[in-house]
């Protein structure tokens, strides 16, 4: 049980927070030299999505609207792991290609 | 066959499979990393072992903590803790507490740092994020981000960080710090986003 006592906008601006600061923290991973295009360019349809997502909660605060963006933040994450496997993977492959 | 037809969703739900198998690619991402590429199949096995393990005792000790106040909310009063479908639920904290038990003394075994993060993420999300601060603030969702995060590092030093400084394109330290932490937040992500938008939906 969380002690919350929030409307449902203020509750999507939250969210709001969290999905910014971890899309900049996504990107900041460039310094990084293990990953290249392969990690940044899923990542930034991924973080595309998830932002609009986002401002369409902020937008039309409908409770439909938050396990639906609960979903998208879940596959958000999966692609950015999954986007530093295979970059890491592909950036040791390419010379040798 | 029936029974274990009814024993396996719920085994799912009270060691939290679905929701550990993020913090478990986090940290398979995390050691990727750490290794600048394929980590060895003995490495990825110790972690996905003994993460997975870790991970489900301390989901499993969470859910018999928070048993009384689930039952409270929409979204979990129907699991099998609330519901009462479990005839002692002690024995649930015990498997859990035995998990991680396991999990650490078997990483410990092979990679002491492992065994370290491992524990410190079950101390964290059980001790600070169950027990400590989720009763008592709003800001625990980020909080919280700190056991996720110690999923990544621990498989950053599972495939060994001093691969990165021997590779011929090694980052300066700063570079690795940065990588550590920046695994750590978005391993939490969708967890912390989830945890809001949960509330979100509970609220409405």
């Amino acid at each position: 049980m969380l002690p919350v006592d929030l409307t449902t906008r203020q509750a999507a601006w939250w969210v709001f927070l969290h999905t910014a600061s971890s899309s900049v923290v996504g990107f900041l991973l460039v310094v990084t030299p293990a990953l290249g295009w392969g990690y940044f360019l899923p990542v930034i349809g991924a973080t595309y999505v998830l932002l609009v997502r986002n401002i369409r909660l902020i937008r039309y605060p409908a409770p439909r609207q938050a396990p639906a963006l609960s979903i998208t933040s879940s596959i958000y994450l999966a692609v950015r792991l999954w986007a530093i496997i295979l970059s890491t993977l592909l950036d040791n492959a390419w010379p040798t290609l | 066959m029936e029974s274990v037809d009814r024993c396996c969703p719920s085994l799912v739900v009270l060691f939290k499979l679905r929701v550990v198998s993020l913090p478990l690619l986090g940290a398979v991402a995390g050691a990727f990393l750490g290794a600048s590429g394929w980590p060895g199949s003995h490495s990825l096995l110790l972690l996905v072992i003994t993460g997975a393990t870790a991970a489900s005792g301390a989901a499993g000790l969470n859910q018999y903590i928070e048993r009384e106040s689930d039952g409270t909310m929409g979204r979990t009063r129907s699991g099998p803790l609330p519901a009462g479908n479990v005839s002692h639920p002690g024995g649930i904290a015990a498997v859990g507490s035995g998990l991680i038990t396991a999990a650490v003394l078997i990483a410990g075994l092979f990679n002491f740092a492992l065994a370290f993060f491992l524990l410190l993420g079950a101390v964290i999300y059980v001790g600070v994020y169950t027990i400590w601060r989720k009763p008592r603030t709003l800001l625990n969702i980020v909080i919280g981000r700190a056991a996720g995060s110690t999923a990544v590092v621990s498989g950053e030093q599972q495939s060994g960080p001093g691969k990165i400084q021997a590779s011929s394109r090694s980052p300066s330290s700063f570079s690795c710090g940065h990588r550590a932490i920046s695994g750590a937040w978005l391993s939490c992500t969708g967890m912390t986003m989830r945890g809001v938008m949960y509330r979100c939906c509970r609220l409405t």
